[in-house]
């Protein structure tokens, strides 16, 4: 029976795109945040003193992030579109729209991602121990 | 594209074949009586979900009333200095429970209750996928919220603020169950708050109308799946902490106590990685309301859809790298205070520019001020003034100044009552004709909330004030002479002007209203679909499940009521008289399955009565009659999985009306089980995640670790422990997979195996810290090493349960080849178990090796 069920239901879904694309950046973000976090807790607790080596730690983290989220947000960039191909509100019943919408709402999460991760970076700059 | 995207795409209203009135008539009669509620005492049996969702939230409102009593009792005793109104031992009590209440009773769970009521309708489903779900979190909120509140009648109500800090809530806990009220009552609540938002993430996700891509769907269901998933993230911390807390204040296992080897300080990570991301749990449902409420009041779609769903996620996430600014004060080193200081403002962002867009909406529409666009706009106002002492506080050298003291007080009432209360009495103005048919009074409303709006300002604007003049919170008196007088006298005054304002709003609810005709339908001129109900309300949720073409069908897609009033789409007709709705593809809606859903029971709620009576018990020791209850608990709802979950349909495939057929049964993603499954897993893992997050938190503050004299539990027995688990891990899925191809013998024989390994496992485990001499309540290493590992044997215990559920499932024939959702659901738990014991073996096992 099965096979009759997945025939008729599941034959080819289309897999181009996948709603936790919208939550990749955020995710870098809260990867970054964590682990910034938990080197400056645990190097502090450790050894303590001159907070170099977690600044550069973080400075590491910081690039890495930015690379990944700025790379998502070019792809949500080009799934949205531009501003040109469509302006907001994408509220037509149609597939494209749908995928645009995706693609938006990705480029803004990448965005406020960014913001949040170089605000995130702001300690390290200007902290220089553990105290 | 699928086959049934193609048929949706493609598909138009029914025409002549549903223009007989007598068939439509015949066709309604039937759905009728499959979602008929049962009457009598019976009455209490309803599961539906605008039964349950009603109950739910006027409970919460009772709660509330209850919390704001206490408030009052606060400012009348603050009303004079060195006031004996009430004893510091009583306002210990009254504050704490004050907090607590309003946090854990009325904040959270409202949010929940409501989307229970309005969130089948919003999306034109029948029910929510779970119904019997629901109604048991509800039975498990009224028993824990009455036992937490009845608490300070009995003198015994937890007392040591509502973030229960220890040593304030272990070595000197001023009453004697205070605490294990607050923790067990509220755990037992948490789990209920769990289950709900499992149910609301698979509402979400996989019970949409044909059509409602997710570009389409209400800003509402969007909150609601960015709070529901933050529930999953953030209680379970606060979960894993309530077990520490509770096991040291019951066994003296010293998680707390720095002269075992424990710290406070860990109490207080744990509460607030669940606290922080609270406070937009409460927020964001709030605002959502609004984004409800803002649209239909300008009389146009929202503008920035995108941007609002922006601030939801991005909000979500950037909530949970607060939390340390609770903690500003504890001495962590500065650049650790920077990067959560630095999210604290970081967050503001997404928080404003769903305020610009409401306002953008605003300007751009022709507003009609109603009784709920006023409290709204109220709203908006006071969040603001919230919001802007936030990113004061957020900043750590002003919080150091202002850390504990009334002006804290004053920021969260701000954010709290501007950022939901005030939202959520536009919300009751707004949807009470949705849940009872007749409307409130407009002039009462304009009055309450004049009256509310300028008591609230009274009221909390003075504790700025007080705050910045060195006024620490929770003292129960103070001396006349620092010049907190005044300030407090107007506060408090100001409190009773709130509560009279606050007293219109229930008077206008609880008057008879018999004689009131009923509401116009749609009495806003909405544009969403749960103002497709009549007046008064049917039980079937919706007439029949529509086509869906745009964000506001009642507005954008023509004779849209009328083709619903006429059954004109699908399931417009109940053969069998089963309640049925419909499940659809998480992005574009496609229809998947004609999902069978169940009907009034009362073992929901016996089910709560004993997982009750499990928490209450063991409050006061009596471990017997706690063990007992939860035996009959689980019994219980076995007995309500058996007879009402996965039952197999009288045929395979079903004709839902416009050309379209679907399967009345799927399993494994296909399911809706499987996806709660998986859920609430995660939430789980979360869970597990905090213990972890404690046993990392013990390596970082001992120089050596393990800290001497204690050694490792011995590496062999948990090596023989994994090593079992994982077979058992392999025999589940082995299992599924041979079932699936119909070789019933092999899968029984593999579950049969693979239980006895899960037992072997789990008990080696627990072999591993015994015979290693481990003590749990001479050092807090060896009591997070037992805990891990009993973390792991009791979720072994529930796994082979499940697989002796599976293997009488398929002896009993309801567990065939073709039908067999419950073994995917055990093989995928078994996958999280898995992990779970992989993360204890690393943690417990070889990190002391490593160190």
């Amino acid at each position: 029976m099965r096979e009759t069920l997945n025939d008729a239901f599941d034959a080819e879904r289309p897999r181009e795109q996948s709603v936790w694309g919208l939550v990749i950046s955020p995710t870098v973000w809260a990867a970054h945040f964590l682990f910034s976090y938990g080197t400056a807790a645990v190097y502090c607790s450790k050894v303590g003193g001159d907070a170099l080596p977690v600044r550069i730690a973080v400075a590491a983290y910081t690039g890495a992030a930015l690379i990944a989220i700025g790379l998502t947000g070019l792809r949500a960039y080009r799934t949205w579109g531009g501003p040109e191909a469509r302006i907001p509100p994408l509220s037509r019943h149609t597939l494209e729209d749908r995928r645009r919408f995706i693609g938006f709402a990705g480029l803004l999460l990448s965005t406020i991602s960014f913001i949040a991760t170089l605000y995130d970076a702001l300690p390290a700059l200007i902290f220089e121990t553990c105290r | 594209m699928t086959l049934a995207a193609k048929t949706v795409a493609e598909a138009r209203p029914a025409g002549a074949e549903q223009d007989d009135a007598a068939l439509r008539q015949a066709q309604a009669d039937r759905l009728l009586t499959a979602w008929r509620t049962p009457t009598g005492w019976r009455y209490w049996s309803a599961v539906n979900n605008s039964e349950v969702g009603a109950w739910y939230t006027a409970t919460a409102f009772l709660f509330m009333l209850f919390a704001g009593v206490l408030g009052l009792l606060i400012r009348a005793q603050l009303l004079t200095p060195d006031s004996d109104f009430l004893s510091a031992e009583l306002y210990n009590q009254v504050f704490t429970l004050h907090g607590t209440v309003m946090m854990f009773l009325f904040a959270v769970p409202l949010f929940e209750a409501f989307s229970i009521a309005i969130l089948p309708e919003m999306l034109a489903a029948r029910d929510l996928p779970f119904p019997r779900l629901s109604a048991f979190g509800y039975w498990s909120f009224v028993i824990g919220g009455i036992f937490v509140c009845g608490s300070i009648f009995f003198g015994q109500a937890p007392a040591g603020g509502w973030f229960m800090y220890p040593p304030l809530t272990t070595d000197y806990s001023p009453t004697e169950y205070g605490a294990d009220i607050w923790l067990l009552g509220l755990s037992f609540i948490e789990i209920a708050s769990i289950a709900a938002a499992v149910e609301l993430i698979v509402g979400v996700l996989k019970c949409r109308p044909p059509g409602m891509r997710l570009n389409l769907i209400p800003l509402y269901a969007w909150y609601v799946l960015v709070v529901a998933g933050m529930i999953l993230f953030a209680f379970p911390p606060l979960i894993a902490g309530d077990i520490l807390l509770e096991v040291e204040r019951a066994f003296d296992w010293p998680f707390f106590d720095p002269a075992r080897g424990g710290d406070p300080l860990l109490w207080q990570h744990l509460f607030w990685i669940f606290g922080h991301p609270e406070v937009y749990i409460i927020f964001l449902p709030a605002i959502a309301l609004a984004a409800m409420i803002v649209p239909t009041a300008a009389q146009r779609p929202i503008v920035g859809y995108s941007w609002i769903v922006l601030a939801a996620v991005g909000t979500g996430f950037l909530s949970f790298g607060l939390w340390v600014h609770h903690m500003y004060a504890t001495g962590l080193p500065g650049i650790s205070l920077g990067f959560f200081s630095a999210a604290s403002t970081a967050v503001a962002i997404p928080t404003g520019v769903q305020i610009f867009a409401f306002i953008a909406t605003l300007l751009a529409g022709r507003v009609i001020l109603s009784v709920p666009m006023l409290f709204v706009s109220g709203a908006l106002a006071i969040f603001v003034l919230g919001g802007l002492t936030g990113v004061m506080v957020a900043l750590a050298p002003f919080d150091w100044q202002a850390h504990d003291s009334y002006f804290v007080v004053a920021h969260l009432h701000y954010t709290l009552l501007g950022g939901m209360l005030f939202p959520v009495f536009a919300g009751i103005y707004y949807y009470f004709p949705f849940v009872t048919g007749k409307k409130l009074s407009e002039r009462l409303g304009r009055r309450a909330f004049w009256i509310m709006f300028v008591g609230f300002n009274v009221t909390y604007f003075p504790m700025h004030l007080a705050g910045l003049r060195g006024m620490p919170r929770r003292v129960f008196t103070y001396p006349g002479d620092l010049g907190w007088d005044w300030l407090n006298l107007i506060a408090s005054v100001g409190a009773f002007v709130f509560a009279a304002g606050i007293l219109i709003v229930v008077w206008d609810v609880l008057r008879p209203k018999g004689r009131q005709p009923w509401s116009e339908r749609n009495p806003w001129n909405a544009g969403t679909m749960e103002w497709l109900q009549e007046m008064p309300d049917k039980p079937w949720g919706v007439r029949t499940v529509p086509l869906i073409r745009s964000r506001y069908p009642l507005w954008q897609q023509e004779n849209f009521v009328r083709d619903v009033d006429e059954g004109r789409f699908y399931l417009a007709d109940a053969e069998e008289l089963k309640r049925e709705t419909m499940v659809t593809s998480v992005l574009d809606a496609d229809p998947i399955q004609c999902l069978r859903v169940p009907g009034p029971t009362f073992k929901t709620l016996i089910a709560a009565v004993f997982t009750g009576g499990a928490f209450v018990f063991a409050t006061f020791h009596w471990y017997i009659m706690a063990g007992v209850s939860g035996v009959l608990a689980i019994a219980m709802i076995l007995n309500w999985l058996w007879t009402g979950t996965a039952m197999v349909p009288e045929k395979p495939t079903k004709d839902v009306g416009l050309g379209l057929t679907l399967p009345t049964y799927g399993s494994g993603p296909a399911s809706v089980g499987w996806w709660a499954m998986f859920i609430t897993m995660l939430g789980d893992l979360t869970a597990f995640g905090g213990l972890i997050f404690g046993y990392v938190f013990f390596w970082t503050i001992h120089p050596d670790f393990p800290p001497p004299p204690y050694g490792a539990p011995g590496i062999g027995w948990l090596s023989f422990g994994l090593a079992a688990l994982v077979a058992a891990w392999g025999l589940t899925l082995a299992a599924r997979i041979v079932n699936g191809r119909g070789r019933r013998g092999a899968m029984r024989a593999a579950l049969i195996a693979a239980a006895v390994l899960g037992v072997a496992g789990g008990l080696a485990l627990l072999a591993a810290p015994w015979t290693a001499g481990l003590v749990p309540t001479a050092h807090a290493y060896p009591a997070i090493v037992w805990v891990l590992v009993v973390w792991v044997a009791i979720h072994t215990a529930v796994g082979v349960l499940m697989q002796l559920y599976c293997l009488a499932g398929s002896l009993a024939g309801r567990l065939t080849p073709d039908y067999d959702i419950d073994i995917w659901n055990v093989a995928l738990f078994w996958h999280f178990l898995l992990v779970t014991a992989v993360i204890a073996y690393a943690f417990v096992g070889l990190f002391p090796l490593a160190t």
